[in-house]
């Protein structure tokens, strides 16, 4: 089958998916449009913004933004990183604290919330407008529980709405340390080339775990002295289950997702959490996927420290988070080998162009608020992704 | 310590006495002479030649070992007590900070357990890496304990691609029984803190 830029035509009623959903720039152009443009998209975590004038440069789906805390309103904002006379870059830096961006290339000023303080040399601008010359403002910014979202439409649901049954996950989550969570720590970056989405789908992916991370559960059979209960667990513990959260949203539990810990070795969530399109919680990392092209990927792994802990305590979290993951992790690299690499490898082959995304469909059952819940190792998440995403693309056309 | 702290190595030992420690002392041998030359010319007058020719020729044999992935060989370098850390940029806190990799020495024998394991899929094929190793000085000495700087260039080949890591490397090294022994080994790469895929080799 050619490649065709139809959403609806790309995923079939019995879940399979067409590869140039992955490997197609015109679909990747209309999820830049349509998507990301009606979403409300993760930029920051208060942590990183607590004092007036801190800012944070970060990216928006593909577009670079700049979140700040206002210098004299101290409320967020999150600014186009973009000099609106000829186009350049206002701040370089990945963070710090100003009250106003200058253009490096003629001089132009910003206020650190937007608007054009300032023009060089300015008789030559007998007629221009400049309260419509400031940083281009995204127009919807809101928080949730420290989690700082931003979207690029005027208007649609709101963000409590928008999150809907991930709020209650979020909650916990900004509740790990006994003061909250902050994201000091920097983060890991990592790059693959192939698509997006399919790191958001390998964040719960729990049939891929045996397979992909065999040589980390051998690190752990001789850590513990005998088989980690992991996989076992996935594929036969009930309390283990993948829900559909609606919206896009998913998340897998594996424990108590009330009460905290886990105890295990690849972090302290008891759950894995999906926030529709491109933030994941795994273990103790804020995951952020940022879309560069097609076939080219950035993400972001955020250790969240725990706010009132002990520094021993957090060091324990940064440790256990390096074990895995990071390009020099002994599990994340073999994601991206396989699932990222191999998996662009095999998607060359487009003479038959589909995947199959079935995975344990006929034993999804409702819960409440409309949530649907399946086994661990189901591809529960996947399909959730993938209704909302169908969903976004139509609405955008 | 930094690479940037002042030599504290004795003055003016540049005699080549044939003495170097351990293994690999022939090669130690050939680098004292062509170090001895250098200070001579007045480049660097506390150079002490040997016992810089003897570190680096153990530099050496660790990037061999590494080169020709002799896993369990290179880990028997490292002392009980060992730290290995790459950290994630110029100014990072292992304490507060992501690093790429800060391993005692349970972990870095896990990871050779890891890579030896067969089902390592990063490195599966293994990556074709060659240290070369270079600006070898020691900086520091205490209790008989080298602090050796070093800046290696690793170059990578794997699955028909080329890539290339630079680091400026801090070793501690202890003497024991005839050699020497890695207490420390911190290898600060240039581009530590920049989107990486797999760095799943040892640098």
């Amino acid at each position: 089958m050619s490649t065709t830029a139809d959403p609806p035509a790309l995923i079939t009623d019995d879940w399979r998916i067409h590869g140039s959903v992955y490997t197609s720039d015109q679909i990747f152009e209309r999820e830049q449009q349509a998507l990301f443009h009606g979403s409300w998209l993760y930029v920051a975590h208060e942590s990183e913004l607590r004092e007036a004038g801190d800012y944070k440069t970060t990216h928006a789906g593909t577009q670079p933004v700049i979140v700040t805390r206002g210098a004299d309103d101290g409320e967020l904002h999150v600014l186009l990183n973009r000099c609106r006379h000829r186009g350049a870059a206002v701040c370089q830096a990945e963070r710090g604290n100003a009250s106003f961006f200058r253009c490096p290339y003629h001089g132009w000023t910003y206020r650190n919330d937007g608007p054009l303080r300032g023009i060089t040399y300015d008789d030559a601008y007998p007629h221009l407008d400049r309260d419509a010359l400031g940083l281009v403002r995204l127009p919807r910014v809101a928080s949730f529980r420290g989690f700082i979202f931003a979207s690029f439409a005027a208007e649609g649901d709101s963000l409590e709405d928008y999150l809907g049954n991930a709020k209650p996950y979020l909650e916990v989550i900004s509740e790990q340390g006994p003061e909250g969570i902050r994201l000091s720590a920097g983060a890991h970056n990592l790059t693959y080339e192939n698509n997006w989405k399919l790191q958001v789908e390998n964040t719960i992916d729990n049939y891929h775990f045996g397979f992909v991370h065999r040589s980390f559960l051998e690190v752990l059979a001789d850590r513990i002295g005998q088989a980690p209960p992991i996989m076992q667990s996935i594929m036969l513990d009930e309390s283990y289950r993948t829900i559909d959260l609606g919206n896009g949203h998913s998340v897998h539990e594996f424990g108590d997702p009330r009460t905290g810990n886990n105890g295990g070795q690849l972090g302290d969530l008891p759950f894995n959490l999906i926030v529709f399109p491109n933030l994941c919680f795994v273990g103790a990392q804020l995951r952020h996927v940022l879309p560069k092209s097609a076939l080219r990927t950035e993400v972001r792994l955020y250790p969240m420290l725990h706010e009132g802990a002990s520094d021993e305590h957090n060091e324990r979290i940064l440790r256990t988070h390096e074990g895995f993951y990071g390009p020099a992790g002994m599990g994340g690299p073999d994601d991206v080998e396989v699932a990222f690499d191999r998996v662009g490898d095999g998607m060359r082959a487009t003479e038959h162009d589909w995947l199959v995304m079935s995975r344990g469909m006929h034993r999804e059952r409702p819960g409440e608020n409309g949530i649907l819940i399946g086994h661990s190792a189901d591809e529960v998440p996947q399909r959730a992704f993938y209704r909302q995403w169908k969903r976004s693309m139509e609405a955008g056309r | 310590m930094s690479a940037g702290e002042t030599a504290v190595s004795a003055a003016g030992q540049v005699a080549v006495d044939g003495g170097a420690a351990g293994a690999g002392a022939k090669e130690a041998n050939a680098a004292g002479a062509a170090a001895a030359g250098v200070a001579a010319a007045g480049a660097a007058p506390t150079f002490d030649a040997v016992r810089t020719a003897e570190a680096a020729a153990f530099l050496y044999l660790e990037a061999e070992l590494l080169d020709d992935r002799r896993f369990d060989e290179w880990l028997g370098l490292y002392s009980q007590d060992a730290v290995y850390w790459i950290p994630q940029g110029p100014d990072a806190d292992p304490r507060r900070q992501v690093q790429l990799m800060l391993d005692d020495r349970r972990r870095l024998a896990e990871r050779v357990l890891r890579l030896r394991s067969g089902h390592a899929y990063s490195q599966d094929p293994p990556s074709r890496t060659a240290h070369l190793i270079g600006n070898v000085r020691i900086v520091g000495e205490a209790d008989g304990v080298l602090t050796v700087a070093s800046v290696q260039l690793i170059t990578e080949m794997r699955k028909g691609r080329q890539a290339q890591y630079t680091a400026r490397v801090l070793h501690e090294l202890a003497p024991v029984e005839g050699r020497f022994s890695i207490r420390r080994k911190e290898a600060r790469l240039v581009n530590g803190d920049v989107p990486l895929g797999n760095v799943t080799f040892l640098i």
